[in-house]
């Protein structure tokens, strides 16, 4: 292990680093425990994929939302859901018949927290930051059982600190009448990542 | 229909542990993608060495991401001057000894309220 420039103390137990951070930087006046408990909570409670779930929900059933929010995404998706605007921009890319999305970020762990919430595991492993990119069809179909057609384009999106993405999923045959708050149950938090193409599943039982 | 009350549902908790939590909400909290003043790419640039640093050598999981995460955050506020190695190194000896605990953190406990009334610099 090299321990060089590493910072301090990387032996210690994190529980105790992350202490000792907070601890002094309280001390000067630089961080208020309320402040920390706040922002644990928003993220623990309030922020997950159903802010994105009920925007796609939105988008399938109102099609100039649709186009104002491929347009501008946040600013769209302050009609449906509460969401901050300074917030990062992100912008929603569409699937359509032609073409699969797919988000990643190659360098670190960028992702739309304000729609998604925070990523899985799988996002932030080295795994899936390198081969989203080299190999995305193959990932898919051996990593996430998600078999894009051949004749069906992918584009990846590389995501980072300034723009993040999110997908907007083909809403699948069968749904068209459903209303919005059950439409979200169709929804993955996965599809809108571009690992899972919503379809079969989702068909109604004949 | 109750879709909409839970909004995590289908997600996986946000955390595993609470240092986990502690360290992302403190890294938040300083930058502009928070609270705070910090530029979030000076973090986020940290962030980037410390994943590249550990490049494939371990299994993703959540404690090594936040331990990428921690060392980012000790980096950033060392390079930064704004907390003195070795006093970081004496604060993290305190609370692994448990001559300190996070019950000091707990507000109103002895009166650690955080408020500018009282003169909390020990200088010896």
């Amino acid at each position: 292990m090299s321990d060089e420039s590493t910072g301090p103390s990387r032996a210690a137990d994190p529980k105790s680093r992350v202490r000792a951070i907070q601890s002094l930087l309280i001390e000067k006046e630089m961080l208020s425990t309320e402040a920390v408990d706040r922002i644990i909570s928003v993220y623990e409670e309030d922020i997950g994929p159903m802010t994105g779930k009920r925007v796609v929900a939105r988008a399938w059933s109102d099609p100039a939302f649709k186009e104002r929010l491929l347009d501008d995404g946040v600013p769209a998706m302050a009609e449906v859901v509460d969401i901050d605007d300074e917030t990062i921009d992100i912008q929603v890319v569409e699937n359509t018949p032609d073409v699969h999305n797919l988000v990643v970020c190659t360098l670190c762990s960028c992702y739309p927290w304000a729609v998604l919430g925070l990523p899985p595991t799988w996002y932030k492993s080295p795994e899936y930051r390198s081969r989203a990119v080299r190999e995305p069809r193959e990932m898919l179909r051996e990593e996430f059982d998600c078999d894009v057609p051949d004749d069906v384009g992918i584009e990846v999106w590389d995501s980072n600190s300034e723009l993040r993405y999110m997908v907007l999923p083909q809403q699948p045959p069968g749904t068209e009448d459903l209303p919005e708050d059950e439409l979200v149950d169709v929804i993955t938090r996965d599809s809108m990542v571009g690992v899972e193409r919503l379809g079969e599943a989702a068909k109604p039982t004949p | 229909m109750t879709a909409t009350e839970d909004p995590r549902r289908d997600d996986e908790p946000a955390f595993e542990a609470p240092w986990q939590a502690r360290a992302f909400a403190i890294a938040l909290s300083l930058t502009d993608r928070g609270e705070g003043d910090l530029p979030w790419d000076d973090f986020q640039g940290r962030l980037v060495e410390e994943i590249e640093r550990d490049g494939e050598s371990i299994e993703a999981s959540e404690d090594v991401y936040y331990e990428q995460w921690l060392r980012a955050l000790e980096r950033l506020l060392v390079d930064d001057g704004l907390v003195d190695p070795g006093e970081l190194d004496e604060r993290i000896e305190a609370f692994e000894t448990g001559e300190r605990d996070a019950s000091e953190f707990v507000i109103g406990e002895h009166g650690h309220t955080h408020e500018h009334d009282h003169d909390h610099h020990h200088h010896h």
